[in-house]
């Protein structure tokens, strides 16, 4: 062997036992194999720091929902540790997070006449799931746009669509609306239970055509409705809690219809009704009796400072039948309540969420950080 | 020495840690299209070096459902094993790859998402005669309204995936829909929807508070003089994968 040759075998091993060094500090953090989320220190060393995290970095800040403002600089490897420091399935939840304290409340907004821009009008309804015998209660209210001036309409076509992208103009069946009111406000009630033909999850079109002495205008929204006979599954109101590894877990009983991936939400609430967190279960449900494990993160609730008795609300769920239109079969929401025992705030680890899929992203994304591409939040544009 | 090299690779064969990923750049195109490249605004697939850039076959003509199943089947055959993903969404392919992360969970490798132009949160202009002119009249960009969207699934349960927002405010023919849109808007998104905001109304900006959960501003908190389609392309040229964009 030459020298240069030695040279560089000599290389070679320095940077093997390099990389063998590195794969050893990498995997120092044992694999876990819990289906749920895991804190990253165990129950029993609640309130010493957390281990840290592959390669040696410090803990990070988590995001804060709803607060962070401005244009994020985040590297994408500290953007990922930030946004994983709680678990995928579990997150806080304040007064901000209207979306999922009124997860039925519709979005929509007035919005001026196509022809005329000096009138507005809001075509809406007091939901967006309707389920089984439930009824749909929309409401048509159109204004001058700077102030609250009613602005007469007439009108002069209305009706409920079953939509259905396979018929002739996705017309799946149509039946008229009743709309009463006066002046720029009219609504209509309408309770698909009439439509006895569907048997399964199904969009429906609302769709009001109306008239001002100067414009015409047609407005629509859809909705969700799923026909009794289509519920996949009941929460049976069967609840129990307690504290597995430092984090609160609530076991929503269900009764199941029909077995398949289901996907069900829940909120937590403290003693003094302030929202705490959100917890998701996402995984498959056989047929018969079941039950849905909702995980809230222990420091989703240390980093809160709540304690119990918690207590639960909007309970809800969907079937997911993969491809099929609409894919999500709506269960309907849990309309009891449930309260856990009173659990202090030092029953709840603060350690960081950890897991195999966590340590292998921030591995993936180091490797990418010291390739120098894709800088995304960091990179100059 | 070349028996020391030899118990070097040995170790470095059996150790129980990924060989360096494969990285994909997958590229999710907007409503009524069935891809990325082409269509309004163009589109032409990022490069960045070492990498394979995908042109994801996600079809956004007739159901959201049908473009999540595709868009996972997508990612499923990428982003798993050792593999890193990127993922370059366009206006409603936004809202695709948000429903998507939200139903099926975390299991993918994903690096970020950039959101160009996002329709994640919907849009006005949906039930409105200028969805023809401005999405192409496909039968979905009909039903991609602001409840359509919002209600439709868990927009903060997305799997701890960090989405990169950008938004325009260009004006974009015929004009009127900017009436419609509320705020600022690129012609046919509101930056209600392009910032990841998780309410709707009037938004000048990208970079105010109220997101979606692991939803960020990246870059810009506007882009003032680009409309929809000057967007499609602005992502990815941000991010280093192309050149020219405005």
């Amino acid at each position: 062997m030459t020298r240069p040759t030695k040279l560089l075998a000599l290389g070679a091993v320095a940077v093997m036992i390099a990389a063998i060094a590195a794969i050893v500090l990498l995997r120092v953090e044992p694999a876990r194999t819990s289906a749920t989320a895991t804190p990253a220190a165990s129950h029993e060393s609640r309130g010493m720091p957390a281990e840290p995290v592959a390669l040696g970095a410090a803990r990070v800040a988590a995001y804060v929902d709803r607060g962070e403002t401005g244009l994020s600089t985040d590297d994408p490897l500290t953007a990922y540790r930030r946004a994983n420091v709680y678990p995928p399935n579990s997150h806080p939840l304040t007064r901000d997070h209207d979306d999922l304290l009124h997860p039925n409340q519709r979005h929509e907004i007035a919005r001026v006449m196509d022809d005329d821009a000096k009138v507005k009008f809001l075509f809406t309804a007091d939901r967006y799931f309707v389920i089984g015998d439930g009824a749909l209660h929309a409401t048509l209210d159109v204004h001058k746009d700077g102030d609250a001036t009613p602005v007469p309409v007439r009108i002069t076509g209305a009706y409920a669509v079953v939509l259905d992208p396979s018929k002739p103009d996705a017309v799946g069946m149509q039946v008229p609306l009743a709309f009463t009111g006066a002046g720029g406000s009219w609504a209509a009630t309408f309770a698909p239970a009439s439509l006895t033909q569907l048997s399964r999850q199904t969009t429906i079109g609302m769709y009001v055509e109306f008239e001002t002495d100067h414009a015409r205008q047609h407005a629509h929204f859809d909705f969700q409705y799923t026909p009794a006979s289509g519920i996949p599954a009941r929460f049976t109101g069967e609840l129990r809690d307690e504290i597995v590894d430092g984090s609160l877990v609530i076991h929503a009983g269900v009764a199941v219809a029909r077995g398949g991936r289901y996907l069900i939400d829940c909120n937590l609430y403290d003693a003094s009704d302030e929202p705490v967190g959100w917890s998701r279960f996402q995984g498959d449900l056989a047929e018969g009796a079941a039950t849905a494990d909702l995980q809230f993160f222990g420091k989703v609730i240390a980093d809160a400072k709540a304690s119990g008795p918690f207590h639960i609300g909007e309970l809800r769920g969907a079937r997911f039948d993969p491809g099929v239109d609409p894919d999500l079969e709506q269960m309907p929401p849990f309309a009891g309540s449930y309260a856990t025992a009173a659990y202090p705030a030092s029953a709840f680890s603060d350690a960081d969420y950890d897991s195999p899929q966590k340590q292998q992203m921030i591995q993936l994304l180091s490797q990418e950080q010291a390739r120098g591409v894709h800088l995304g939040a960091a990179g100059s544009r | 020495m070349r028996t020391s090299i030899k118990i070097g690779v040995a170790l470095l064969m059996s150790a129980p840690i990924a060989a360096y990923a494969d990285v994909y750049d997958i590229h999710v195109g907007g409503i009524c299209s069935t891809q990325f490249v082409g269509g309004n605004g163009g589109g032409t697939l990022g490069a960045w070096p070492g990498e394979t850039s995908i042109d994801a076959p996600v079809d956004q003509t007739s159901s959201m459902a049908t473009a999540t199943v595709q868009l996972a089947n997508t990612l499923n055959t990428y982003c798993t094993g050792s593999n890193l993903c990127y993922v370059y969404v366009y206006s409603n392919g936004g809202a695709v790859m948000s429903r998507t992360l939200s139903i099926y969970g975390a299991a993918w490798n994903i690096g970020y998402v950039v959101a160009s132009a996002s329709n994640e949160g919907g849009s006005e202009l949906g039930g409105t005669g200028y969805i023809g002119q401005v999405f192409g009249g496909c039968y979905l960009a009909g039903h991609i309204g602001t409840s359509d969207n919002r209600n439709g699934w868990n927009h903060d349960a997305v799997g701890g995936v960090v989405t990169g927002m950008i938004g325009g405010d260009g004006w974009l023919a015929p004009y009127a829909q900017s009436a419609i849109l509320p705020g600022h808007d690129d012609g046919a998104v509101a930056e209600e929807s392009s910032g990841g905001y998780a309410s709707t109304g009037s938004y000048d900006s990208i970079c105010y508070g109220g997101k979606w959960t692991n939803h960020q501003a990246w870059w810009s908190c506007e882009y003032g003089s680009l409309n929809h389609y000057d967007m499609k392309e602005k992502g990815i040229c941000d991010d280093g994968g192309a050149t020219g964009c405005k």
